[in-house]
C-alpha cells in the first residue's frame, strides 16, 4: 500500500467511525427526525425562500404508521381499466390576505365619468378630443391640429376653451 | 441500470444494504449498520470531496436510485414528504422491481393534499444540473390510483429550492411499469433538483429504480443568413387592407382569424345599421364577409371548448353630443360557429355590457364582468355562461358580488380555478384598492393582491399569463390614463401566483423606442394599448403602442424572456402606428399578425401587418408528423412523433384579443417522453391549466425553430 492509499485509508476509516457513532445514536433515539406537522399544508412547493424548499415533510410520528411493517403497502388487485387521473391541483397562496367586505347590490347607477376619455362635446362622435391635453401642451388647437384634426363643431359648452370666437366651431379660422 | 459508482465499489466490496425490516439479531443490526454507514460515508464524500457531477449522457444521476441503501425505515437520500388531514403510510417494502428495497405509499383517505417520496434536499443527495440542459427521468412503479404525478423542485442559487413544475402521471399498473418523462431545459440559477412521485388520491403507489441521465440535445450550429431578420426579425406589411374596421381578432381552430368590428367606431355605419366582420384566410390572403347580426363592436368574446366562439354584449348607443349619456352596452349574446361562418343568437345577459371581460373557466363555463350597461353606467352583473346548457344564467342564477370591475378587467384563471384580476385594464383609474385582486366565483370572495406599480396609469396595459402556464406568474406591461394623459409609463410587473402571499414586484423597464418622425422617448415615456404575444418558443414579443389617450403612437418592439425575465430590446418595429383599437395575435405558422389602428381624428388603419420572428430565420424548422389522435384528454400521454429532435413541446391556446386584453392567452407546457423521434406528450390532469378547448400545438427544434402547428382538442 503506497502512502497516499494508507493515508486515504485512515481518512475514511475515521470518518465511518464518526459516521457509525452519529448513526447509532441517532437510531436509538425517540425523536423525531423532522417536525412539521403531517397535516400542515406545505403549498406544494410554495416558492420557499430558504435553502430548502417547504415540502411539509412528515415527522415519523405522523399520523398514520411509518414503520415499514405495512405488508399492505403492496399492490393489491390487478389493475382495472385505465382511468383519468383527478385534476392534480396544487394549494398555492391559500391565504392571500383578508377578502374585501361585501358590497350590497347598487341602488343607483355606477358612474363611469371618465368615459372613453374623450370630449364629446367636440366634433363627430367617433373623434376624440382628450378630457386633458397631454403634459406639455399650451395650445390645444395647434396639438389637434398637428394630431389630424380639423375644424370642430361645438355641441354645448366649449370646455377646453378652443372656439374663442364662439362661433360654434373649435379650432377654426377665427380661433388663433 | 447503471449505478452511481460510489455503490458499485461497495457492492464490489460485497457490502450490502440494509431494507428495513429484516429478520436478524443484534449482531445482524449492527452489521446493517456498519454497511449503512459505509453508504453514508460515500454520500458524504461526494457531497464533500468529489466536485458537482457534470451531466453526461447516459450516467444516472442520482444517489440511490435503486432505493437498496436504507437508513433507519426509509432509503438514504429519501424523505417523506407532503401534507394533509389524510391517513396515510410510508414504508420500505422488499417486493422490488431489482434489488430487495422499494418504497411504497398508501393513502387510505385523501380529502385534501397529497404525499410523495422525494430525494433530499441537500448538495449530496439531490442530483446535479446544469442550466440549458434536459434530463429524462424515470422510474419504476406500480399504483392503484391514477391520481400521481411526477413532481420537481428547483433549487435556484439565490432563492433556494422550490416547486418547479409536475411532469407526468402515470397510469394505473398492477405490474412494475416504467414511466420515463423529460424536463424542460433548467432555468438558469438552477444547480440542483429534486424530484418524485405524488400521490394524491386513495391508494398505493410502489416505486423503484429512479433513474436520471442527462438528454440534452445539442443546437446545431446553424448559420444565419438573413441579416436583421437574424437577431430581430421582420415585418411585412400585407398589400390588402382588412375589408372592416375590426378591433377584434378570434383565431379559429380552422386556420382563419375572425376580425369582427361591429359598426367599427364609425356613427355613420352604425346609424345605417352596417355591422361587420370579416373571416381572414392567412394562407391564401382572401377575406370573407361574415353577416353580422349586432353591433359587436366592443364585445367580449372567447373560444367555448367546441371551438365555436362566444361573444357577449357590444354597443347600444354612441356617446350623446349633448353630453347626456355616454356609449351604452349591448344585451346580446351570439355563438360564432366556424363551421358555418354564422352567428346564432342566444339568451341576452342581465345588463348591457360594453367592454366586457370574458374567461373561459376548467369545467368550460365562461365568466363575464364589467362594462357599461344599458344607461352608460357601471355594469356590476357577474355573467356566468353555462356551456352544459348553452345558455347565460340568469342574474338570480350567477353568483353576485354586485362590484364594477372596470372595462375589460384582465380576468386570468389561476390553477385552483380562482380568477387573478391583474389590474390591466381599459378607460381611467384602476380599481380602488390595490387595483389587482384574486377572486373567488364559487364563494364571492375577493382579496386584494398588493404591489401594482401605479395602479391607476395602467389603462391600456397589457397583461399576460408567462409561459409556461404552469410556472402561474402574471406580467403586466405598460400603461396610461386616458383620464389624466399623462405620458404612458414603462412599469412592468411580475407576479408569482404560487406564492402563499402573492405580491407584484417590479419587472425590467419596458424598452423604449421612437416617436412619430424617429424622435426618441426619453427615459421616462413608455406606452399604453400594449399588445403582447406569446410565442411558441416561451417568449414574449411585445409591440406597439401610444403615448397618450389616442395619439402619439410609439414604434418600439421587444423580446420578453420568462426564464429571465429580461427584455431582448431592439426588435424590428411593425412600420405601422398600432394605437387605439389595434391588436397582434399569434397565427398557427408562429409569424405574428397585427393589425388596427384608431387615433383621435377618428381615421381607422385597416393595413395588415405580419411579423416574422427571429427564429424564423435559424434554420430548418422541425415538422409534426404524426398525431396519433387530436383529441386529447387531460392527465393522458399522447403520441405524436417529429422528423427531428425536438426540445420542447406545449399548447398555446388561440388568441381571442382586443384592447390589449387577451385573458385567455396561454402556453402549457407539455412533458415529453421521448423514444427517438416518437415522443409522448403528457398532458396536465388540471383544466384550469388548459382550460378546455382547441390548442396550437408546437414543437421547437433544438435549433430554437418551432413547428408549424398542428391543431388538437382537448376536453
Amino acid at each position: 500500500m503506497t502512502r497516499e492509499r494508507h493515508v486515504v485509508g485512515v481518512v475514511l476509516g475515521a470518518a465511518a467511525a464518526t459516521a457509525l457513532l452519529v448513526l447509532l445514536a441517532w437510531a436509538t433515539s425517540t425523536q423525531p427526525r423532522a417536525t412539521v406537522s403531517a397535516t400542515a399544508p406545505d403549498a406544494t412547493g410554495s416558492a420557499a425562500t430558504g435553502s430548502t424548499a417547504d415540502r411539509s415533510t412528515m415527522s415519523p410520528d405522523g399520523s398514520a404508521a411509518t414503520d415499514g411493517t405495512a405488508g399492505s403497502a403492496q399492490p393489491t388487485g390487478p389493475a382495472t381499466t385505465p382511468a383519468a387521473p383527478e385534476p392534480f391541483i396544487q394549494n398555492f397562496g391559500p391565504s392571500a390576505g383578508m377578502p374585501l367586505p361585501p358590497v350590497a347590490s347598487p341602488t343607483a347607477p355606477v358612474p363611469f365619468p371618465v368615459g372613453d376619455g374623450c370630449d364629446h362635446g367636440y366634433g363627430e362622435p367617433n373623434q376624440c378630443v382628450p378630457l386633458q391635453f397631454p403634459p406639455g401642451v399650451t395650445d390645444g388647437c395647434a396639438w389637434l391640429r398637428a394630431h389630424g384634426f380639423g375644424p370642430l363643431a361645438v355641441h354645448g359648452t366649449d370646455r377646453l376653451g378652443l372656439d374663442p370666437n364662439r362661433d360654434g366651431v373649435a379650432c377654426g379660422t377665427g380661433d388663433a | 441500470m447503471r449505478r452511481p459508482a460510489s455503490l458499485a465499489t461497495l457492492r464490489a466490496a460485497g457490502i450490502g444494504l440494509p431494507v428495513t425490516p429484516r429478520p436478524g439479531g443484534r449482531r445482524a443490526f449492527i452489521r446493517r449498520w456498519i454497511r449503512t454507514a459505509w453508504l453514508l460515508v460515500a454520500v458524504l464524500l461526494v457531497g464533500v470531496v468529489v466536485p458537482a457531477p457534470r451531466a453526461f449522457a447516459s450516467a444516472n444521476l442520482l444517489v440511490n436510485g435503486d432505493l437498496e441503501a436504507v437508513a433507519g425505515d426509509f432509503p438514504v437520500c429519501w424523505e417523506r414528504s407532503g401534507w394533509g388531514e389524510d391517513e396515510f403510510t410510508f414504508a420500505v417494502i422488499d417486493q422490488a422491481h431489482s434489488g430487495t428495497a422499494a418504497m411504497s405509499i398508501t393513502r387510505t383517505t385523501a380529502p385534501n393534499g397529497d404525499r410523495k417520496a422525494m430525494m433530499l434536499e441537500n448538495p449530496s443527495c439531490a442530483p446535479h444540473v446544469t442550466p440549458g440542459h434536459q434530463y429524462d427521468l424515470a422510474v419504476w412503479y406500480t399504483t392503484t390510483t391514477p391520481n400521481t404525478v411526477m413532481t420537481m423542485f428547483r433549487h435556484d442559487v439565490s432563492l433556494g429550492w422550490q416547486y418547479w413544475t409536475d411532469l407526468a402521471h402515470l397510469e394505473v399498473a398492477a405490474s412494475y411499469t416504467q414511466k420515463t418523462v423529460r424536463t424542460p431545459q433548467v432555468p438558469p440559477h438552477t444547480d440542483q433538483i429534486s424530484w418524485g412521485v405524488t400521490i394524491y388520491g386513495v391508494g398505493t403507489l410502489v416505486t423503484d429504480d429512479y433513474s436520471m441521465v442527462d438528454a440534452t440535445v445539442p443546437a446545431p450550429d446553424d448559420e444565419c443568413s438573413a441579416g436583421d431578420a437574424c437577431a430581430k426579425g421582420v415585418w411585412q406589411v400585407m398589400p390588402f387592407d382588412a375589408p372592416a374596421r375590426a378591433m377584434h381578432a378570434v383565431v379559429l381552430h380552422n386556420g382563419n382569424v375572425l376580425l369582427v368590428a361591429g359598426s367599427g367606431n364609425s356613427p355613420e355605419n352604425f346609424a345605417a345599421g352596417n355591422y361587420a366582420t370579416a373571416l381572414y384566410q392567412p394562407y391564401t390572403g382572401t377575406f370573407m364577409q361574415v353577416p353580422t347580426p349586432a353591433d359587436l363592436f366592443c364585445a367580449g368574446h372567447v373560444q367555448l371548448s367546441d371551438g365555436r366562439v362566444l361573444v357577449m354584449g357590444g354597443n347600444l348607443d354612441y356617446p350623446a353630443t349633448d353630453g347626456s349619456h355616454g356609449y351604452k352596452g349591448l344585451k346580446d349574446s351570439y355563438v360564432f360557429d366556424p363551421a358555418t361562418n354564422s352567428y346564432l343568437r342566444i339568451n341576452d345577459l342581465s345588463a348591457g355590457h360594453w367592454y366586457p371581460s370574458a374567461t373561459i373557466l376548467g369545467n368550460g363555463d365562461v365568466i363575464s364582468l364589467g362594462g357599461l350597461g344599458e344607461d352608460s353606467s357601471g355594469t356590476v352583473a357577474t355573467e356566468y355562461y353555462d356551456a352544459s346548457e348553452g345558455r347565460w344564467l340568469a342574474l338570480w342564477e350567477a353568483n353576485q358580488t354586485w362590484r364594477f370591475w372596470g372595462l375589460y378587467p384582465s380576468m386570468i384563471l389561476m390553477q385552483d380555478g380562482r380568477l387573478f384580476y391583474t389590474g390591466s385594464h381599459v378607460f381611467g383609474d384602476g380599481l380602488s384598492g390595490t387595483g389587482a385582486s384574486i377572486y373567488d366565483y364559487a364563494t364571492g370572495s375577493i382579496v386584494d393582491v398588493p404591489g401594482l406599480s401605479s395602479k391607476d396609469e395602467r389603462d391600456q396595459s397589457m397583461s399576460v399569463l408567462l409561459p409556461p402556464a404552469q410556472d402561474q406568474r402574471v406580467l403586466t406591461m405598460g400603461g396610461g390614463n386616458i383620464g389624466s394623459n399623462p405620458d404612458a409609463n414603462r412599469l412592468t410587473d411580475i407576479i408569482d401566483l404560487k406564492q402563499a402571499s402573492p405580491t407584484h414586484t417590479p419587472g425590467p423597464l419596458l424598452p423604449t423606442g421612437t416617436l412619430t418622425g424617429g424622435v426618441p422617448q426619453t427615459e421616462t415615456q413608455g406606452k399604453m394599448y400594449v399588445s403582447a404575444v406569446l410565442l411558441p418558443d416561451g417568449k414574449v414579443f411585445e409591440t406597439g403602442g401610444a403615448l397618450h389617450n389616442r395619439a402619439d403612437p410609439v414604434y418600439e418592439a421587444s423580446m420578453f424572456d420568462p426564464t429571465t425575465n429580461t427584455f431582448t430590446p431592439g426588435m424590428a418595429v411593425d412600420p405601422l402606428p398600432r394605437t387605439y383599437h389595434s391588436t397582434a395575435f399569434l397565427l398557427p405558422d408562429g409569424r405574428v399578425m397585427a393589425f388596427g389602428d384608431n387615433p383621435g381624428d377618428g381615421s381607422y388603419a385597416t393595413h395588415i401587418s405580419i411579423y416574422s420572428p427571429p427564429y424564423l430565420f435559424r434554420g430548418g424548422r422541425p415538422q409534426i408528423l404524426t398525431v396519433a389522435s387530436p383529441e386529447w384528454s387531460y392527465g393522458s400521454t399522447q403520441q405524436v412523433t417529429v422528423d427531428t429532435p425536438v426540445v420542447r413541446a406545449a399548447l398555446i391556446r388561440p388568441a381571442a384579443v382586443t384592447h390589449s386584453s387577451d385573458p385567455n392567452q396561454r402556453y402549457v407546457e407539455l412533458p415529453m417522453s421521448v423514444n427517438g423521434n416518437s415522443i409522448g406528450l403528457n398532458v396536465t390532469s388540471n383544466p384550469n391549466l388548459a382550460p378546455p378547448g382547441w390548442y396550437m400545438l408546437f414543437v421547437l427544434g433544438a435549433n430554437g425553430v418551432p413547428s408549424v402547428a398542428t391543431w388538437v382538442h382537448l376536453t
